[in-house]
């Protein structure tokens, strides 16, 4: 059966829709900006572009396009989760949903950042395994990954136990 | 659910209205049509008790269970 979009949906959507474009619009000022006022960047662009920085700048551009995005999918998952307080039903069967969608989207940036990371860390493994800078890039690599993953961890496990206190309260309310 | 309520049949037995049956168990008519179209997650046996008092029956008179094929 299909979902009728309500008003309030198509105005968020909306709303989010012009964030978008907000920040795609920041991008392209800071850009525009930054050929103006720094020559040097100038001077960078039109280097003569090798395969493996094309690919290299096509997996950045990819990878933190992704993650804005997964960013402002965070914020609509928080804004209807706000919603749903406002309303004054927060242990509904929604909200643990909402919740644990937010822990997928904070997976998923971990994950997008593991594919962007690894190309650097294996850049430097070039240089040979014993180099000191190829362990540190190594930790710092798997210390930014595992933070984002713990705290993907923290909103799983949040959001699990909110779907057992709404079935408790469901139980509770169909408790003759 | 394979555990089933016979609410209605008592009632009809008794010939008893849902709001008088509400009134002497002593809880809320929207509980006792959730009980009475199987809705109910569990019941309390204070309330049991009050609803066989008031039908003058058997606990097993208003439920009965049925195995699921």
């Amino acid at each position: 059966m299909a979902k009728e979009i309500s008003l309030k949906e198509r105005s968020s959507a909306r709303f989010f829709t012009g964030l978008l474009f907000v920040v795609g619009l920041t991008y392209a000022i800071a850009f525009v900006l930054s050929l103006l006022y720094f020559p040097q960047v100038r001077e960078r662009i039109f280097h003569p572009l090798s395969l493996a920085m094309l690919i290299r700048a096509l997996i950045d551009f990819l990878g933190h396009g992704l993650i804005k995005l997964l960013y402002l999918l965070i914020a609509y998952q928080l804004f209807r989760l706000l919603g749903l307080i406002k309303k004054g039903e927060p242990f509904n069967q929604e909200s643990p949903k909402r919740i644990r969608r937010i822990a997928y989207y904070t997976f998923g940036m971990a994950a997008i950042n593991v594919i962007m990371e690894l190309e650097s860390v294996l850049s430097i493994a070039k240089w040979g395994f014993p180099y000191w800078g190829f362990w540190l890039n190594l930790i710092g690599f798997l210390l930014k990954v595992s933070e984002t993953v713990f705290f993907g961890l923290g909103i799983l496990i949040i959001a699990v136990v909110l779907e057992v206190g709404v079935r408790l309260q469901q139980d509770q309310s169909l408790t003759v | 659910m394979t555990i089933e309520i016979n609410l209605d049949l008592m009632m009809v037995k008794r010939k008893m209205s849902l709001t008088e049956l509400s009134e002497r168990v002593g809880i809320t008519m929207s509980n006792l049509s959730i009980l009475k179209q199987g809705h109910a997650r569990a019941i309390r046996f204070s309330t049991l008790d009050k609803i066989c008092e008031a039908l003058d029956c058997q606990p097993g008179d208003v439920l009965s269970y049925k195995k699921e094929r």
